[in-house]
């Protein structure tokens, strides 16, 4: 089986449309998830320009300006940043929430597709891509980051083979997983976060703290944003066995709606105080789109980011 | 509050429709695998079943009100202002009490009292329940109703004590109840200005006889009564539980067929009944006899099955002349002893005077012929007892113009070939005031003239007659007289006296009459030939004979046999009855009796009805009549310088049937809207009376309050249900789901 066959039983043909169509933009005007974002602080050997700098004795003369130097008689130094490559775990939650879908896809197939695509994309730009899953009884199951060719093949193969079942372990999966990060890496988590949002936001914090970055794509479905329930329901939980509400959505819509919009509000100023991303991936919404929405606003955050550098 | 048409209150069953479909259409309940269990933990518990969601059983609620107030607005409710009500203290309350005391109500019961105690002990009860502001009034369903509290009282405490006192002075009464009229008359009673409201109680021993439910045509015309009125009354029967006696129940009473006027010659004979009622068998028993209050004999009576009865004739010892109360009365114990005995009375005759005008002989200087057979055929005394049974006065014709006719009770005229217009006159006032008149018409060989007869036919007295008003008959023996009808009492008495020798009458001459008779006359007597004999014809009170042949044998051979006598004697007893007061009477026949006034206005008498009352009566015409002969029992008849003189009036012998009412009875009376025991509403009222009185108009229609009230719930449960469906149709605002703003 081709790492192309593993991906289609990943992914939707729609989905497949969008990695081409994210490829080509990445291309074109994103060129990647990290160019201009991780870069190094160092400045060096690069192809992106940093300053000019007054020539000091001990410069590589290499690096004089002379167009500078014949217009204004003064020596200058350019300098560059230096590059640096930051590897990429995918961490995806696989709680028995995830499971859930009703109108579209369930969570964990849109998470899951999402990361392929993502993955596909990164190795594509030569940046090196792991996979994080849930600890088990064996320990924490890590598929390092690599950019070896072959890599693609076995990512694909790796998500294929999980399953979103019991309970929501996300903070525990990222205390495990800090440890076995030597360098800095960014973590694309994929999850519903059901969990408590603060404890969430502090190991998201520890995180960024330990010096990595981290994208938290919020999978949610449509029902549980706008609780589409008018009849009298049995709601059975994905994640307990045997545990099951009956109940009149209709009086209890507004509560949960509540509920829900704090949840997400909570979650999203975590992110936001961790000093991490936060992206909404709703699965009725089309995955190209959400992606490319987010390179979007990431390319052109490091756009302004490399200006207000430059200044 | 009542109900004009309650039947459509039956329609309130189908609030059981919204119900039905509330519990057929519950939803089946969605199993939705779900993961963000945390967000709807703290629920509060749902119900377990939908129907009872508070939402749905407001809208169940408003759908069955909405159907209630449709039933209730189409039964159209009626209720009295509580205005009036609180205004005048609730004193508009006012029951009509029918208490039934009728002869069936005497018998006994178990428990030893009579049947009226049970529901005179309904009554007391429910006179004790109603409150001291309402009104009551009492009527006696007797044989005819009579008010006892023909004005409603209201209850005070004196008021109960005197009404306490006039229920213990009530028994029961010889005839029979009809508590249809006894309805119809509580009905008609007009309601006084205090009355608010108004219902009928019927207390009844409960037996078949007095609803006389197969009388269609009078529960017809009640019911017809009743919707007249503007509000409807309610009527009910309260439950009266009494066990029957183990007695039987037997009834003497008096045979129709009776013969109340006899002569001092006849044998005075009684013909009676006895019949046992009860559905088990009566052993025999004795009957004795009293005349004018003395035992004068005693005669035994067989056992009887049930239901069967026994004709028993017995012969008293010879009356002297008078009225006389004959009283037979059974000795055996009995449930019902009130119909144990009944009275007959027996007129003995004094001679009847018969006065005979004689046209033949003006001189009166000897006897004609044909008055010769006459008082051979009338004046021979009996052997036995050597008294005649006629008086007779003859007097020539032309005394008919001064001589008074009144105490004849009949007259004969032999050979009225000089009747005046004026004589005329004077015999047609006395048929008309009932006297017996017998024409007997000669026709001598070879004359007619018919100029004597023009005033008596003018007047009426004679048919026409025929001309030639001569037929000689051919054979010397004459021509056959037929027997007369059988159904005519001189034909009943020559059939009983077969041996008789009428087949060998012959008449050889007679006056012809004219053919065909005119319709008021009626042939007693014909010959072969199909003329007619003996005519008779009733006229005012009085009849009239005619016959076309003379007294004496001159022109028949009837005078010479047998059978001349009794059908001369017949003749005359049945003219002469038309001016004897009949004794026995009938329930409701009136009782008359000839005055012996000579002019109006001056008799005047005094009649006791059997329940102890005395009424007054005056002679109108020469004749006293009284007509309230609506309770069986003796009457006695007093004027002042007379002697008392006594009627009887039977006892419907129906009325000993004590049979309870039957279940067809019930089912046809509640149909007819009573409320009986058994049926809905026939408990003793603890409270006052709902209905409210015709013609008072203080009865309000809620008949548009409930469409109206109906229409705002039907608006309310439209609203509802809108505003559910709205809440189920808004979909919720979900939540925003936005990215971090870029930084």
């Amino acid at each position: 089986m081709t790492s192309l066959d593993a991906l289609q039983q990943l992914v939707s043909p729609e989905d497949l449309a969008v990695l081409d169509r994210l490829e080509m933009l990445s291309r074109r005007s994103v060129e990647g998830i990290h160019q201009g974002l991780h870069h190094s602080r160092m400045k060096g050997g690069s192809s992106e320009f940093a300053q000019h700098r007054a020539y000091t004795p001990g410069d590589e003369l290499r690096h004089l300006d002379w167009r500078v130097a014949a217009r204004a008689d003064r020596y200058y130094v350019r300098e560059f940043h230096a590059e640096s490559v930051l590897p990429t775990v995918f961490v995806l939650d696989t709680s028995g929430s995830m499971r859930f879908g009703q109108s579209t896809r369930s969570k964990f197939s849109h998470a899951r597709a999402a990361a392929a695509c993502l993955a596909r994309l990164l190795l594509s730009q030569r940046d090196p891509v792991g996979l994080s899953t849930l600890p088990d009884s064996r320990g924490l199951r890590l598929l390092p980051p690599r950019m070896a060719p072959n890599h693609f093949a076995e990512l694909v193969a790796a998500l294929g083979m999980l399953r979103a079942e019991g309970a929501t372990l996300l903070r525990e999966h990222l205390e495990s997983l800090l440890p076995h990060l030597r360098r800095k890496s960014l973590l694309l988590v994929f999850s519903d976060g059901f969990e408590d949002p603060r404890t969430l936001s502090e190991t998201l914090r520890r995180v960024r703290a330990a010096g990595h970055e981290f994208v938290f794509f919020h999978v949610l479905t449509p029902e549980e944003l706008g609780f589409p329930y008018r009849d009298s329901t049995r709601f059975e939980s994905l994640e307990v066995k045997g545990q099951h509400l009956d109940m009149e959505p209709l009086d209890f819509a507004e509560t949960y709606l509540e509920r829900m919009r704090v949840f997400v509000e909570s979650l999203r100023r975590g992110c936001m105080h961790a000093g991490g991303d936060y992206e909404p991936l709703p699965t009725h919404q089309a995955l190209g789109a959400s992606l490319a929405d987010y390179l979007h606003r990431r390319a052109e955050r490091g756009r302004c980011r490399a200006a207000s550098h430059s200044r | 509050m009542h109900f004009v048409t309650g039947a459509f209150l039956a329609g309130s069953a189908a609030v059981a429709a919204p119900l039905l479909i509330h519990l057929l259409s519950k939803r089946k309940r969605i199993h939705v695998p779900w993961g963000a269990m945390q967000f709807l933990m703290g629920t509060p518990p749902r119900p377990r079943r939908g129907f009872l969601r508070p939402r749905n059983l407001l809208l169940l609620a408003l759908r069955m009100g909405v159907i209630l107030l449709l039933a209730l607005a189409f039964a159209q409710p009626q209720i009295v202002p509580p205005w009036r009500t609180s205004a005048r203290d609730s004193a508009g309350g006012e029951s009509l009490l029918i208490l039934d005391v009728s002869l069936s109500t005497a018998r006994k019961t178990d428990d030893g009292r009579t049947a009226l105690a049970h529901p005179m002990a309904a009554l007391r009860a429910t006179l004790r329940a109603l409150p001291d502001s309402h009104r009551v009034a009492l009527l006696l369903a007797s044989s005819t109703p009579r008010w006892a509290i023909g004005s409603p009282l209201p209850l005070s405490a004196s008021n109960r004590q005197a009404i306490g006192a006039l229920l213990d002075s009530i028994a029961s009464e010889p005839g029979g109840s009809d508590l249809c009229a006894a309805l119809q008359e509580a009905l008609r009673l007009p309601p006084t200005p205090e009355t608010l409201s108004r219902q009928i109680l019927v207390f009844s021993d409960q037996t078949e006889r007095p609803w006389r439910v197969s009388d269609t045509a009078r529960w017809q015309s009640l019911e017809r009564l009743r919707r007249s009125l503007e509000s409807p009354v309610r009527i009910s029967v309260p439950e009266v539980r009494l066990s029957e006696s183990a007695l039987p129940n037997l009834s003497l009473t008096t045979l129709p067929e009776q013969r109340e006027w006899i002569s001092s010659q006849d044998d005075p004979a009684l013909l009676l009944h006895v019949t046992n009622h009860s559905p088990k068998p009566a052993p025999e028993g004795t009957i004795s006899f009293e005349v004018d209050g003395r035992i004068v004999g005693k005669t035994r009576h067989a056992s009887l099955a049930p239901h069967a009865s026994q004709r028993i004739e017995y012969v008293l010892p010879p009356l002297p002349a008078g009225i006389h109360r004959i009283r037979s009365a059974l000795s055996a114990p009995d449930s019902l002893l009130a119909d144990n005995e009944c009275q007959t009375i027996l007129t003995c005759m004094e001679p009847v005077p018969i006065l005979v005008l004689d046209g033949a002989n003006p001189s009166q200087e000897a006897l004609s012929p044909e008055l010769r057979f006459l008082l051979a055929a009338l004046g021979n005394p009996r052997p036995l007892s050597g008294t005649p049974h006629f008086s007779i006065t003859i007097r020539p014709l032309a005394a008919l113009d001064t001589l008074e006719l009144h105490p004849f009770s009949a007259i004969l005229l032999s050979h009225p070939r000089t009747l005046s217009s004026g004589q005329a006159a004077r015999l047609s006032s006395y048929a008309a005031a009932g006297g017996g008149i017998w024409f007997a018409l000669r026709q001598e060989a070879g004359v007619w003239d018919s100029q004597w007869a023009e005033p008596a036919m003018r007047m009426g007295l004679i048919p026409p007659l025929a001309s030639p008003s001569t037929s000689l008959n051919p054979p010397a023996e004459g021509w056959r007289l037929l027997p007369p009808a059988r159904e005519h009492p001189i034909g009943a008495m020559l059939a009983e006296g077969s041996g008789l020798d009428l087949d060998r009458a012959r008449v050889q001459r007679h006056t012809l009459f004219q053919d065909p008779l005119p319709v008021s006359w009626r042939t007693v007597l014909s010959l072969e030939n199909g003329s007619p004999v003996l005519v008779e014809q009733s006229f005012g009170g009085g009849r009239i004979l005619v016959q076309s042949i003379a007294f004496d044998r001159s022109d028949n051979n009837l005078p010479a046999l047998q059978c001349y006598v009794p059908i001369l004697r017949e003749s005359l007893d049945l003219l002469a009855h038309q001016r004897r007061p009949r004794r026995n009477l009938n329930l409701g026949e009136p009782f008359r009796e000839a005055s012996g006034a000579p002019s109006e206005g001056d008799a005047v008498a005094w009649i006791h009805s059997p329940d102890g009352k005395r009424r007054r009566v005056q002679a109108r015409g020469g004749e006293l009549l009284f007509a309230s002969t609506d309770m069986p029992g003796l009457y006695r008849v007093g004027a002042e310088g007379e002697p008392d003189r006594w009627f009887y009036v039977r006892r419907e012998q129906a009325e000993s049937d004590l049979a309870p009412w039957s279940t067809e009875t019930r089912e046809t009376l509640a149909k007819g809207g009573l409320e009986l025991p058994g049926h809905a509403g026939a408990e003793v009222p603890s409270t006052a009376p709902r209905a409210p009185v015709s013609g008072i108009g203080t009865a309000v229609s809620l008949t548009w309050v409930c469409f109206g009230l109906a229409v705002l719930l039907g608006c309310a449960e439209a609203w509802v249900a809108c505003a559910l469906s709205k809440r189920r149709m808004q979909i919720p605002e979900p939540v925003a789901f936005r990215p971090l703003s870029p930084r």
